[in-house]
């Protein structure tokens, strides 16, 4: 039997077997079984009561910023140490045994697709927001497919800008030029078309059928192969899906052929994701976090005394991971594409859209926070002091990125759209209350499970935890809302959100003030 | 001064601790010894305040979650895990500021010269290696001048000169008064310095002895007499 289909088959099995032996990571898998069936219920009645509020086609600058940010990452891995499609076992026991290394690396690619199929699932539970466009569950079972693929793409793109730029400075520099350009001809066309008719939607039609897509590689081409294919147009979308699948086997081919000896050029990828795992089984969720890029420094010293230093600490560790501060490469991609958004759409969107699809990406980014990853080392716990004020001091910076953020996506957009000043204000407040809000959910999490269960099924209560926490909250503000009607009901609706967000913040921090107290040092569990 | 009675540790079904009581007095040093997963890092964090437990555990007389305990209690852990974008130098301030020391530099200078820590004072937490991160968090546990200490394998990815230093650190802080506990496989480390060992299997102490309740003093000895059927011999 082939070493590699060995490999495949037992490790299946293997997890199977393991269900029996952790009934935690069963239920697990039901909840997610019975998620995806509650979503497929809710799409189809979606489906059956309502075309939409916004055209289909306005997803495709949605999906393609979101796209944007795994090709960021993707071109950053690349130029760094390349993505990995292998495990340091494979490294340790496969690529020194008598197998064929091209079976090696397709080996890798099954395994890559099954990564990519478990890292797009999250997109299964969007029906609700995707029904806004009018999209069934066909449809989000179609954009579940391009992410894998996209996914996939990317990480072979990946392999292959680390194969052809490793050690090469003067090849990295115009990857890098490269890497913006091939957006220009898109995003040129988009803003001629714009100026020409007046309106965003028939410049996105336009683009649509323009050829001058096919410079925007991977990403463009998924998001453009899946909006067609949602809309109906199987021919284009076939098209856009048959390029980026010929574009991997080139991508593929490419490897193979200049670099039949591709092992080193995975093996630094490979070894880097092992050390991050490893630091991350360990509790060291710090070190995991670390990325390989030089770091100048320049200023040091930190301020405050007690646990008023966990701020400093914090504001230091941020301005020194990135010069610019809170203004990461993520937050720079996401207002990017919301101030694109709020200008070609100024007049079909409102900034009330603007901080639903914000609240639920915040849903995810709040466990980035420092203070959330400060739990996971001894110092927060040793040091000493109150428990309750050293969660709020080591909260602090994210409470000031969370403020900042409001301002650069809800504020600078909510002007851009002329919104009325009230309502971006009252946004910008729901946002940061909302913020409030999911940080406290985290640590009460932490004090019911007492941090002694896995990290998947500590996500799914975190996640229905935060539903039945705003439900409440959110139905009354949108039946009040409602009912009042026009600018007066979003103002009472966005009134009523941020006091209950707020309520239910203060109500869970009161509630977990001793978890640094009374909960086991967590640990990762798988 | 570091008082331990009757804990017991649960994960669940399983008892990682069970029952354990020890006692560390000023100026001693317990040595544990046991093979891997006999529940000795999961003693040593519930005495450190990082994991809940049954029972009591006392620093100088102050439960060990209270901030009066803390303030007298240093830590090693047996994975170094330092902020990646600090450098060794803030490391040093940020437990300073966060303990509200007074006069703290001039015996961080002086650990970081034992340590041979003083011309990388201003490289970041990622970019040392696992020894020199070793190092950097005994510094920083030792940095408070603390009256009770838990080292957690510490001897692990140091060089033989810091391996030295420590020695000799934890020889002075014996004389100054401080209890400490070591956990080590490494155990000709200790053989210089311990008076007190608890030697764990399954999450229980198996055997504690002073040093003079041991014939000929050879911790080694004892660990696989009790540890090993057959192996090593009565003591």
């Amino acid at each position: 039997m082939s070493s590699h289909f060995y490999l495949i088959r037992t490790s299946i099995k293997n997890r199977f077997k393991e269900l029996r032996r952790k009934p935690g990571k069963l239920i697990l898998y039901l909840l997610v079984i019975v998620a995806i069936v509650a979503s497929l219920i809710i799409s189809m009645i979606g489906a059956n009561h309502s075309t939409g509020s916004y055209p289909v086609i306005y997803l495709l600058p949605i999906l393609f910023g979101f796209l944007l940010i795994f090709y960021a990452v993707s071109i950053q891995k690349g130029l760094a140490s390349g993505d990995s499609i292998f495990e340091m076992s494979d490294v340790n026991l496969l690529f020194v045994s008598p197998v064929n290394p091209r079976a090696t690396l397709l080996y890798g690619l099954i395994r890559l697709l099954g990564t990519s199929f478990w890292a797009g699932f999250f997109l299964l539970f969007q029906s609700s927001s995707l029904a806004n466009f009018g999209v069934g569950f066909e449809g989000v079972l179609i954009l579940f497919g391009a992410f894998i693929l996209n996914m996939a793409a990317l990480t072979i793109l990946s392999l292959l800008i680390y194969s052809t730029t490793n050690g090469r400075p003067a090849r990295k520099r115009l990857l890098r030029i490269l890497a913006v350009a091939v957006f220009i001809p898109m995003l040129s066309y988009f803003a001629v078309r714009f100026l020409s008719y007046g309106n965003a939607l028939s410049a996105l039609n336009d683009l649509m059928e323009s050829p001058v897509l096919v410079t925007a590689p991977i990403i463009g081409w998924t998001s453009a192969g899946a909006i067609s294919l949602i809309e109906g147009d199987l021919l284009s979308g076939l098209r856009w899906i048959g390029l980026l699948v010929l574009s991997c086997l080139g991508m593929l081919y490419y490897i193979i052929q200049s670099r039949s000896d591709y092992y080193e050029d995975v093996l630094v990828a490979t070894e880097t994701v092992f050390e991050k795992k490893r630091a991350v089984a360990e509790g060291n969720l710090q070190a995991a976090g670390a990325t390989n890029a030089k770091v100048r420094v320049n200023k040091t010293g930190l301020s405050g005394a007690g646990v008023r230093v966990f701020v400093y600490k914090h504001l230091r560790e941020t301005f020194r991971q990135n010069r610019f501060g809170f203004f990461s490469m993520y937050m720079t991609i996401i207002a990017v594409c919301i101030f694109f958004f709020s200008f070609f759409l100024r007049d079909k969107v409102d900034v009330v859209l603007v901080l639903q699809i914000l609240m639920w990406i915040q849903v995810f980014m709040i466990g980035t926070g420092r203070g959330l990853m400060e739990t996971y080392s001894h110092h927060i716990y040793m040091i000493p002091g109150s428990p309750f004020r050293k969660l709020i001091w080591s909260n602090m910076e994210l409470m000031l990125r969370t403020a900042m953020e409001s301002v650069l996506f809800l504020g600078i957009p909510g002007i851009i759209m002329k919104s009325n000043l009230v309502v971006v204000l009252s946004s910008m407040v729901v946002y940061v209350f909302f913020s409030l809000m999911l940080l406290s959910i985290n640590y009460l999490s932490m004090r019911y499970t007492e941090a002694n269960i896995s990290q998947g099924i500590l996500l799914v209560i975190y996640l229905i935890a935060v539903l039945l926490f705003l439900a409440p909250g959110l139905v009354a503000a949108l039946i009040i809302g409602f009912s009042a009607g026009g600018l007066k009901g979003t103002l009472i609706g966005l009134f009523i959100l941020s006091a209950w967000e707020l309520a239910v913040a203060v109500s869970c921090f009161a509630l977990s003030r001793n978890v640094l107290h009374n909960c086991d040092m967590p640990t990762i569990k798988r | 001064m570091i008082q331990v009675t009757n804990l017991t540790k649960r994960y669940g079904k399983l008892i990682a601790n069970q029952d354990i009581s020890l006692t560390v007095n000023p100026g001693e040093l317990t040595v544990l010894l046991g093979p891997n997963g006999a529940g000795k890092s999961t003693l040593i964090k519930c005495i450190c305040g990082l994991l809940r437990f049954d029972g009591e555990i006392t620093i100088a007389g102050y439960d060990n979650r209270s901030s009066e305990a803390k303030r007298l209690l240093g830590y090693v852990p047996e994975m170094p895990a330092l902020y990646p974008m600090l450098t060794v130098r803030e490391h040093m301030e940020f437990i300073a500021r966060a303990y509200e020391l007074a006069e703290w530099e001039p015996l961080a200078d002086e650990l970081l010269q034992r340590f041979e820590l003083h011309d990388k004072q201003n490289k970041l937490g990622k970019e040392l290696s696992k020894g020199m991160q070793q190092k950097v968090s005994i510094c920083c546990a030792v940095l408070t001048k603390p009256r009770a200490v838990i080292f957690d394998e510490p001897l692990v990815g140091l060089d033989p000169h810091a391996i030295r230093e420590l020695k000799s650190l934890i020889a002075e802080m014996k004389q100054n008064g401080c209890a400490m506990i070591v956990s080590t496989h490494m155990i000709d480390s200790v053989e210089e310095n311990w008076d007190t060992t608890c030697i764990m299997t399954a999450g229980q102490i198996a055997r504690a002895c002073r040093r003079d309740e041991l014939e000929g003093g050879d911790l080694e000895k004892l660990y696989f007499s009790i540890t090993e059927k057959g192996g090593g011999g009565e003591v």
